[in-house]
């Protein structure tokens, strides 16, 4: 791992090879990610990769080039520049690109843990060691990853920003197996002393013999009780398909024409706000700009959508910190999703379910057939339970949802008082912090045999 | 570089490893984005390093590091052996590696034309001129091509003795067309959805896709498809084009043929399989005409490549014949499980990467008659193309998939055009009903440039040959 003032000395004297009248950004980001991976309460892969890497864009003359490189060494960075310079200057743009950001106040958080940084391959496999023997005592196997990252994001430009933060996150999600059952727990956080291994492992473990020889139930609709994660698996697709002013503005959003218009209860608050500590928090976006917090749905009103540069130029607003870095322009997207709380208990919501389905997490969701209308489909997985009065009665087998998450988010009878980070796959930069909700009426198409 | 390699290998095998390999890559990556009439992006993207796996004590080791000087090189195997250390305290089986005739050979991929060396303003007025023609009318709001290429040097080294190179080329390309009412959004992509097609051959590929000679069909089916009604629900006979049999291959043939996947590894994140190890030789994968084969040395395909990343050399052999599942990709590892030799299906992301078993070209085998035939064939039914949406259970049975376009079919002939098609079913019992598929005339190797598989995930390029197909009474409908 660099030391913070070797990469800034490095990308700054770096920047200042590119070319008179550019504008220039260099993008760095280091990690090194330690990843144990287990089946049937076994190790089958185990690694550690040390790897960082510098993005380097110049805009000149209405030309714009990037150039990344794995080699970070002044030799490698000045090439990075001058190859961004060659392609910049084989292109014109029909309409004048907006400047990048200028320095602007950043806030101030920690983003990272020296336990979680030093967290060995030893220590993964020590914690596991317990865990598989909670599960050996039901009979039961664990699978599962459990993985450290420790790295830094830093990012200079020619118009003096100059920022550099370390960074750590900690990952574990577990699947416990019986001959026929599963069930899911999982964890997530800068730190890994944000979550407790072996209470995962428990829930993990409640859940698949819960759910252990799953009965089958006819497709149609049931009101539901989504857990955290499922929550989160549901709007991480819903981001991409509709809370980036890009869609919104090219018309493929759900949000479009929408801005101040109803388009859920009034029980539902989503914002995305990368300082909020529930989550997997980071100060500012990969073009340097601060990251804010954006409401995108208040009270059931559509209330906003999140920018980067280039989108916030076509509107006349500014950046709300949501840029992916040069290699991805003009593609806001909210990485820290936030679904505020309501004021239920878990028990609450359970007793309020009838006849209905307790579900954990969703399976290989995709939401791009109908996005005007929200239309996603996908499948329940490890923990999907028949509920009756109030009182879980046993496993179902996995069934499949099609349904629109304006209706679903229309259809909200509970909002739980607590939440739970999610992980959306990049812990570096974001994860989505979610409640318990209640949903009436969740649509099911078909099921399967498991 | 080259020559530090076998110096830590025999560094490592003087440490006592059971087996270890040693993986240099270097690729540079490069790519052009054209939408609605201005450059969104060229980027060059350049990286490098090694990546080490060690067997010790019964425990996997992986490290990899970007530096690659001896002094890092070291440090990375001893850390390598480490984590091999850590995950021997909780393995619970012992290791069989298949027995493998060491390997010594090179390999390079077919490249007529080296994309590189076109000139960025040629691949830019490519894109340009697609996009002008996309853009023609005002209802088309996005308006987008793209042009990739890369090459990856890739040296491999095993305690075994093997000692392999390979230079693979990728070109791909594909242009979209979003047309925008007040309250519909509909795209057409060309020549397939979701970035277009890829090859492992040079910049001949994509200038044989005539683009620009698309661009207007392309725009016309995208506004078309705004006042198109909705595709009715029910019971139909589909012909799926040969782009969407590649998706459909692709997620319920060729993940759940996976070994590793069938053993458990990849429980965590993808899931399991449904063709389980008691099911290979006997259980009915589809109807008597379907024989899907693995085949890694397809010149050209984007799952093609001479060694895997376990230095195991480039295989063809059968998945499905005559209806019936008979194999599996498979490893080093894998393969003494079923009692074979490694199918070479181990490919890793980059040198920072883990292999695991991926697809290579998973292709159904072509029939006979044209395209024509096959709809001149079919009294009721729909034609639909391009795929847009794809879901699919943990172990690979339950799968909806939706397309761009579907015409509907009526006594023979094309007929009036449907938007948001979509499709489901269970896997075995939908090849079941797989009645024709199109001859050689319509088969082509589709690339898929974004298969995701791992943790850490890692996207891999994979091939699949496919003509269009029909297949009798498929539930058609996205909500009912």
């Amino acid at each position: 791992m660099r030391e913070q003032d070797e990469i800034l000395s490095l990308l700054t004297d770096a920047l200042n090879e590119s070319p008179y009248g550019s504008e220039c950004d260099l993008l760095y980001v280091g990690q090194q990610k330690s990843l144990t991976r287990f089946t049937q309460s076994a190790i089958h892969q185990n690694l550690v990769v040390d790897d960082a890497r510098v993005v380097a864009r110049v805009m000149l003359d209405g030309g714009v080039g990037v150039a990344a490189t794995n080699e970070i060494i002044p030799e490698t960075l000045s090439a990075a520049i001058l190859k961004a310079t060659e392609i910049a200057r084989q292109q014109t743009q029909p309409e004048k690109l907006p400047s990048l950001p200028t320095p602007s106040p950043i806030g101030v958080i920690n983003t990272f843990d020296e336990q979680t940084a030093s967290f060995s391959p030893s220590d993964r496999a020590a914690s596991l060691i317990r865990l598989f023997n909670h599960a050996g005592n039901y009979r039961l196997t664990l699978s599962g990853a459990f993985t450290t990252e420790a790295g830094a994001v830093a990012l200079v430009n020619s118009s003096g920003i100059n920022l550099y933060q370390p960074v750590t996150s900690a990952d574990l999600n577990l699947l416990a197996f019986s001959h026929n059952g599963s069930g899911y727990a999982s964890g997530v956080g800068r730190s890994v002393s944000d979550f407790v291994p072996m209470e995962l492992a428990e829930k993990a473990v409640e859940k698949c013999l819960q759910g252990t020889d799953p009965k089958d139930i006819e497709p149609g609709e049931y009101d539901v009780l989504l857990e955290p994660q499922a929550v989160g698996d549901l709007l991480e697709w819903t981001s991409q398909i509709g809370f980036s002013a890009r869609e919104c503005q090219e018309g493929t959003s759900f949000m479009t024409g929408k801005l101040g218009e109803r388009i859920a209860g009034d029980n539902v608050t989503i914002v995305d706000d990368a300082m909020d500590p529930r989550g997997l928090p980071f100060p500012f976006d990969l073009e340097g700009a601060p990251k804010q917090r954006v409401f995108l749905i208040d009270r059931g009103v559509a209330a906003g959508v999140v920018h980067d540069r280039q989108s916030a130029e076509r509107e006349g607003v500014h950046s709300t910190g949501h840029s992916l870095g040069a290699e991805f322009p003009n593609r806001p997207l909210a990485l820290n999703l936030i679904f505020e709380t309501g004021t239920s208990t878990y028990q609450e919501m359970l007793a309020q379910l009838d006849r209905g389905l307790v579900i954990t997490r969703f399976h290989y969701i995709n939401g791009y057939l109908d996005t005007r209308n929200a239309l996603l489909t996908g499948m329940t997985r490890d923990g999907t339970f028949w509920v009756e009065r109030g009182l879980v009665k046993h496993g179902v087998k996995n069934l499949r949802f099609a349904d629109s998450m304006l209706r679903v988010l229309s259809n909200i009878a509970a909002v739980s008082s607590t939440t739970k980070a999610v992980s959306i796959g990049d812990d570096l930069l974001g994860a989505c912090v979610c409640p318990a909700i209640l949903v009436k009426g969740f649509k099911f198409t078909s099921g399967t045999d498991h | 570089m080259k020559d530090l390699l076998p110096e830590i290998r025999d560094y490592l095998k003087r440490r006592g490893v059971d087996y270890a390999d040693l993986r240099f890559e270097s690729a540079i990556r490069e790519s052009v984005v054209v939408r609605n009439g201005s450059v969104e992006r060229v980027s060059s993207s350049q990286d490098q390093g090694v990546g080490i796996r060690v067997l010790l004590g019964g425990g996997w080791g992986f490290a990899a590091t970007s530096e690659t000087s001896r002094q890092a090189l070291r440090q990375t195997a001893n850390l390598a052996m480490d984590i091999a250390r850590a995950s021997a305290l909780v393995s619970r089986r012992k290791v069989v590696l298949s027995p493998e005739p060491a390997q010594k050979g090179t390999y390079r991929s077919p490249c007529k034309k080296d994309p590189f060396k076109v000139p960025l303003s040629a691949k830019i007025d490519l894109l340009a001129q697609a996009c002008d023609v996309l853009q023609k009318d005002d209802r088309i709001r996005v308006a987008r091509g793209n042009i990739r290429w890369s090459r990856t040097r890739k040296w491999f080294f095993n305690t075994e003795g093997t000692e392999t190179e390979q230079d693979i080329t990728v070109s791909a390309a594909g242009i979209a067309a979003t047309a925008v009412s007040d309250n519909d959004a509909q795209k057409r992509s060309f020549p397939a959805g979701h970035d277009g097609d890829a090859a492992t051959l040079g910049f001949e590929f994509i200038e044989q896709m005539d683009i620009a000679g698309n661009a207007e069909r392309v725009r016309e089916e995208a506004v078309a498809l705004l006042t198109a009604p909705e595709c009715p629900s029910g019971d139909w006979d589909i012909i799926l084009d040969g782009s969407q049999m590649a998706l459909q291959i692709h997620e319920s043939c060729g993940h759940p043929i996976e070994l590793d996947r069938v053993m458990g590894t990849e429980l965590s994140l993808a899931g399991g399989s449904f063709l389980t190890l008691d099911r290979q030789g006997h259980f009915r994968y589809g109807s008597p005409i379907v024989h899907i084969t693995a085949d890694a040395t397809i010149p050209g395909g984007r799952g093609s490549f001479g060694y895997d990343d376990e230095g195991v050399p480039a295989q063809r052999y059968d998945i499905v014949k005559d209806g019936i599942f008979v194999g599996y990709l498979s490893s080093r590892e894998t393969a003494p499980v079923i009692g074979v030799s490694s199918g070479g299906a181990m490919r890793a992301e980059g040198w920072n990467s883990i292999p695991l078993i991926r697809m290579t070209n998973i292709n159904l085998e072509p029939g006979k008659g044209s395209l024509e035939d096959l709809i001149a064939d079919t009294k009721k039914g729909l034609l639909m193309d391009a795929n847009r949406v794809w879901s699919i259970d943990d172990r690979r049975m339950n799968f909806q998939f939706g397309c761009e376009i579907a015409w509907e079919i009526e006594n023979g002939k094309l007929g009036r055009v449907f938007k948001n098609p979509a499709y489901r079913g269970i896997t075995p019992e939908f090849w079941g009903c797989c009645d024709a598929i199109c001859g050689p005339e319509n088969w082509h190797v589709w690339g898929v440039s974004n298969c995701g598989k791992g943790e850490p995930m890692q996207t891999i390029g994979t091939g699949h040959g496919a003509a269009p197909t029909r297949f009798r009474s498929v539930r058609v409908g996205a909500e009912k």
